[in-house]
């Protein structure tokens, strides 16, 4: 499904993991390489593109991060810095961070990623296994003995 | 490939939770320094297995200085090396300790006596400062492990000045690089990990009693440089040496040689005021004055 809006700019529509409908122009949508090469397929014209791992709430975020920055040129890079600011702190925590890095890392958006990225390393920076664990909800999977080796391996960092 | 295609492949990403995919975390972990990527590497064993990957690189590659003293002690009617290294983090202001107390002659006596020619990317290299047999048995070490390199063949010199030209010495890729003035000619070494020996070629000294000499690799050659300005390099793969800049009297200072990571341009920072740099243009063969202070562009002077 193509539709052309006055300016004759392309659109096309992304249709998220719970059905919601976006419809987006192409080159907002292209800054995604994973749909930028969907489109160059011909996937396109069979009508919307679904993506099955982002939900509606994320994919408006990340098309918001797009749009941002598919208007804005060079010029205003400080600007666009102060906006990128802005749009991290508003995903509030880590889980919004982590579901933004999730869908900047299947639609491949690096300026995205690297945002999030960056982001999510200054939250973990300072925070001790044990923390990070809880905020990821990941298993210790070493055993005592293992753990001791790796506190052994370089003692003098984690004193 | 196909909408549908797609949505088969994109499920395997998300697998439960919040788990990120390693390509995620990878990014993650190279926005951290270097004590936190050691001390996140004890959440789990993915991680652990991530952040000791050849890919991730600490984002403080501020100098850390090492403290380091090791000699030979009786203790218990036995011969043991007194060890001391320690790590100081400017940026933190914080010393870490990493070795002090007794440790065996099997560990670290190769340690008593070596001196440091060279350190990058937390590797250091070493010389042992005595002549056993005429030959000089070089090692690497780094601090933050322990691990120690010591599969270079012996140098039959005392190197004035010595690097290596990967940023990880122990893959068998890198290439190592010595040499000594010895009047009017000057020794130049290269070997690799596991070599019978090091290949030496004698050249003519460009600058006869120069004393300041700087090299860097970039490019698949190493360039050094001396004093005046002069500038030779050596192919490692002809092993063929060239000299590109014959040198000139108005480079009378001391000068450091260092490179542009990304395009192998080569400057020259004077180590006093007035601070001058100059790039090296290889079309022309001479050295250009940087107009002003380069744009973006700093020099660390002699960071490692």
């Amino acid at each position: 499904m193509s539709i052309t809006t006055e300016n004759n700019e392309k659109m096309i529509t992304l249709m998220s993991s719970d059905g919601e409908e976006f419809v987006v122009e192409e080159a907002v949508a292209a800054q995604s390489q994973t749909i930028k090469h969907l489109i160059e397929d011909g996937c396109s014209t069979e009508g919307s593109i679904p993506l099955p791992n982002v939900t509606g709430r994320v994919l408006s975020e990340v098309i918001q991060y797009c749009k941002k920055h598919s208007s804005s040129d060079d010029k205003e890079e400080k600007e666009l810095e102060a906006w990128d600011a802005e749009f991290v702190k508003a995903a509030d925590d880590h889980v919004a961070l982590t579901d933004l890095m999730m869908a900047a890392n299947f639609l491949d958006i690096k300026g995205l990623l690297d945002l999030v990225a960056q982001t999510l390393a200054n939250m973990i920076t300072g925070k001790s296994p044990e923390e990070v664990r809880r905020m990821w909800n990941i298993k210790n999977d070493f055993t005592p003995e293992e753990a001791e080796k790796v506190r052994k391996e370089n003692q003098w960092a984690f004193e | 490939m196909s909408a549908k295609k797609m949505s088969s492949s994109g499920a395997i990403c998300r697998r439960y939770g919040y788990e990120l995919p390693d390509d995620a975390l990878r990014l993650i972990f190279s926005r951290m320094c270097f004590v936190d990527q050691i001390r996140l590497s004890l959440v789990c064993k993915r991680w652990k297995t991530l952040l000791e990957g050849e890919d991730i690189t600490p984002t403080d590659r501020l100098p850390w200085i090492m403290f380091y003293g090791w000699r030979t002690e009786l203790a218990d009617r036995k011969e043991l090396v007194k060890s001391v290294c320690k790590l100081y983090v400017p940026s933190e202001k914080k010393t870490y300790t990493v070795e002090d107390g007794l440790k065996g002659q099997e560990d670290r006596g190769k340690f008593v006596e070596a001196e440091a020619l060279e350190s990058k990317n937390g590797w250091v290299l070493f010389q042992q400062n005595s002549l056993i047999n005429k030959t000089v048995p070089m090692f690497l070490y780094c601090p933050f492990t322990g691990e120690v390199i010591d599969d270079l063949p012996d140098l039959n010199y005392l190197a004035e000045k010595a690097t290596f030209s990967c940023s990880d010495p122990s893959s068998e890729e890198c290439v190592f690089f010595a040499s000594r003035r010895i009047i009017g000619l000057l020794n130049i070494s290269i070997c690799r990990r596991g070599d019978q020996d090091w290949k030496t070629i004698q050249v003519v000294d460009p600058i006869p009693r120069s004393c300041k000499r700087d090299v860097v690799y970039t490019n698949g050659t190493f360039y050094c440089l001396f004093d005046k300005g002069a500038l030779g390099a050596l192919t490692v793969a002809t092993k063929e040496w060239i000299l590109l800049f014959p040198g000139s009297k108005e480079f009378s200072c001391f000068y450091y040689l260092t490179d542009d990571d990304d395009d192998g341009q080569l400057f020259m920072a004077s180590w006093d005021s007035p601070y001058t740099t100059f790039s090296f243009d290889f079309r022309r063969r001479i050295w250009v004055e940087q107009a002003g202070c380069m744009d973006r562009t700093v020099v660390f002077l002699g960071a490692s």
